[in-house]
């Protein structure tokens, strides 16, 4: 099975109009499955690069309702990849009916307080994924792998999203761990951000997931006043190691 | 088997544990650790010794008789949590949980701090059990709680003050949280209030309980009955569920004072009930203040402490039920309060618990001689004087 490249953008940020040009370059360059932030004032599990692209989204006056609009105009351009809506729970409570989403991921939102939210999915025909992490302990992987469609996510490293120069020694066991509880692909996110870490990750997972660092490359550009679709494509080909 | 989706941790269809996955783990353990002490008798014991020995429990419960005379309406009655060690009720909290992080061998003590009263008081628990602290504070409440940012440092802490968001409370619970997630094996977060994910809402409402239990007993010597009403200030609500909670099934009003800030109508202030709606914030269902696309809205009050969107979740839910009533004060309502208390009592109340003193001087009038009223004095003002002398132009130097 070849393997999956997942990328994130924080929708609204610098733009909605640059957000659905980079969800089209990323398409081009290979992506399998486009996540797209919802900015949110309290970004609990978010680390600095993206606190702040929310931020700047929000000030910019970026709803979540103009994230939906987004999906739906991508939709519209013929954009045929699955489109991850990467949330809060607070948010989400508002945002409906979800329209061109294909699957909802709730950072703050484990299964057990997803009774609600899994059954609003399901009658839409919408996949819910569900995380994994390195603390999860093995009796909740199977309550977290029976609720999770679409893919499991796995949370690579304690901590919030970023990118780090290396990932856990024990990455590899804890996806084997995963593997008998799902038969479902796995993907890893937070802190994967060189050619090398997505390679290890993608050996035994499959697919990786870049948020932060291609928001920190967008950053950048917008900061120099460059094109940050240009810039971005040049990083997510610069780190393929497919 | 205990946990944070446990039963025991939903208030009506508030509370729960919205947490990100990797925070399931730590607060299965601090359930676990919690449902342990409550059993272990030696637990209760050296938090009871520590409490009378160092912290200078128990505090009065005080008549305030040229107050009482001046409103000439109910006899008011004040529980002096401003004579705890620090100077307001949070220490209790502080101390309980820094005992329980001691027993789960975790040494590096995180917190948040709105006013610096939760800061100071887990810098003082963390000095005294020999654990680190690193405290959150958000940089408008760092500047305006000057004396409190030294006060923790002095204490051995390190404040960290954090400059994304609102740059308030609310932030610094975000902040604290991610350290959290990313230290998780070493380190016990000592959230400050009765909000948050299970089992914090329990265990902060268990360990603040001290205040009610001992008010009950104290006003039943002193004036032989229960009272009528009983008022606290309400900002996430730790001080206000530990005064209510020994009175749960008794025949008391009980009222909740949230910060009014500029008034409700002007939409600067903090009050959850009146100006919010249900949602999802810092891990717990619960009122709170946000826009019609679920973002959390920035507050206005003149106190830190009350200046928080959310309230504790069992407040919501004894809200509803129509146990608690709630109602605010404004800014303006409580400084002339600060000023009447301080100049009829020789008390300086905190600006917080000032606004449950500016419920008696609006309410108090209208009920009865035969009344009592106890308010809960939740802490001191000391922290406030220089802020108020600056924002009635008085130049301190």
């Amino acid at each position: 099975m070849s393997k999956a490249f997942v990328p994130y953008l924080t929708a609204g940020y610098p733009s909605i109009e640059v957000t659905r040009a980079l969800a089209h370059m990323l398409a081009d360059e290979g992506a399998d499955v486009l996540e797209l932030g919802v900015p949110f004032t309290d970004p609990i599990a978010d680390g600095a690069i993206n606190q702040r692209a929310g931020q700047r989204a929000l000030d910019a006056g970026v709803t979540p309702g103009d994230v939906l609009q987004l999906v739906k105009d991508l939709r519209a351009d013929g954009f045929a990849l699955p489109i991850v809506l990467f949330t809060y729970s607070n948010p989400l409570l508002q945002l409906e009916p979800l329209g061109g989403v294909s699957m909802v991921l709730v950072t703050d939102l484990p299964p057990e307080e997803a009774g609600d939210h899994i059954a609003r999915c399901r009658a839409a025909g919408i996949d819910t994924v569900f995380l994994a992490a390195p603390t999860t302990p093995l009796e909740r992987i199977a309550t977290i792998a029976e609720h999770t469609t679409g893919f499991l996510y796995y949370v690579s490293s304690k901590g919030v999203t970023g990118a780090r120069s290396e990932l856990p020694a024990d990455l590899e066991g804890q996806i084997e761990r995963l593997r008998q509880f799902t038969d479902l692909p796995i993907y890893v996110g937070f802190g994967i951000s060189t050619k090398e870490t997505a390679a290890r990750v993608c050996a035994v997972a499959d697919g990786y997931v870049v948020g932060s660092a291609i928001g920190r490359v967008i950053e950048e550009a917008v900061e120099a006043d460059a094109d940050p679709v240009e810039a971005a494509r040049a990083f997510v080909r610069s780190i393929d190691p497919r | 088997m205990t946990g944070p989706f446990d039963e025991a941790g939903r208030f009506g269809p508030y509370g729960g544990a919205y947490v990100p996955e990797t925070l399931v783990a730590p607060l299965e353990e601090l359930c676990a650790a919690w449902e342990e002490v409550l059993t272990d008798a030696s637990f209760g014991r050296e938090l009871d010794d520590m409490l009378s020995e160092w912290a200078g429990r128990p505090t009065p419960t005080t008549f305030a008789p040229r107050l009482t005379e001046a409103l000439g309406g109910a006899q008011v009655w004040l529980k002096r949590e401003d004579l705890n060690h620090t100077g307001a009720h949070k220490l209790n909290n502080a101390l309980g949980q820094a005992l329980l992080a001691k027993r789960m061998g975790k040494r590096r003590i995180i917190a948040e701090t709105g006013a610096g009263q939760h800061g100071v008081a887990t810098a003082t628990a963390c000095a005294r059990l020999d654990l680190d602290c690193i405290i959150y504070m958000g940089e408008v409440d760092a500047a305006r709680q000057a004396l409190n940012v030294y006060r923790m440092q002095l204490l051995g802490a390190e404040v960290r003050t954090v400059a994304s968001g609102s740059r308030t409370l609310k932030d610094a619970i975000n902040e604290a949280l991610r350290d959290w997630v990313t230290h998780v094996d070493d380190t016990y977060y000592l959230l400050g209030s009765a909000l948050g994910p299970h089992p914090y809402p329990t265990i902060v409402r268990e360990l603040q309980s001290v205040i009610g239990v001992e008010a009950r007993a104290q006003i039943l010597r002193a004036a032989g009955r229960l009272p009528d009403v009983l008022v606290a200030c309400v900002g996430g609500g730790s001080n206000a569920i530990g005064l209510f909670n020994a009175f749960r099934d008794d025949p008391c009003r009980m009222v909740g004072v949230e910060a009014g800030g500029e008034g409700v109508a002007t939409g600067k202030h903090a009050a959850r009930f009146e100006g919010g709606s249900p949602g999802v914030l810092h891990g717990t269902r619960t009122y709170l203040l946000q826009d019609g696309w679920g973002q959390v809205l920035e507050t206005h009050s003149v106190s830190a402490g009350l200046d928080y969107p959310a309230v504790g979740p069992e407040h919501a839910w004894l809200q509803d039920q129509g146990r608690i009533e709630f109602t605010s004060a404004t800014d303006t309502e409580a400084l002339a309060a600060f000023h009447q208390l301080s100049e009829l009592e020789g008390i300086i109340p905190a600006l917080e618990s000032s606004h449950a003193v500016a419920w008696a001087l609006r309410e108090v009038p209208k009920l009865p001689s035969s009344q009592l009223v106890l308010v809960n004095l939740s802490g001191r003002g000391d922290k406030d004087v220089r802020q108020v002398a600056a924002m009635e132009g008085i130049d301190l130097g």
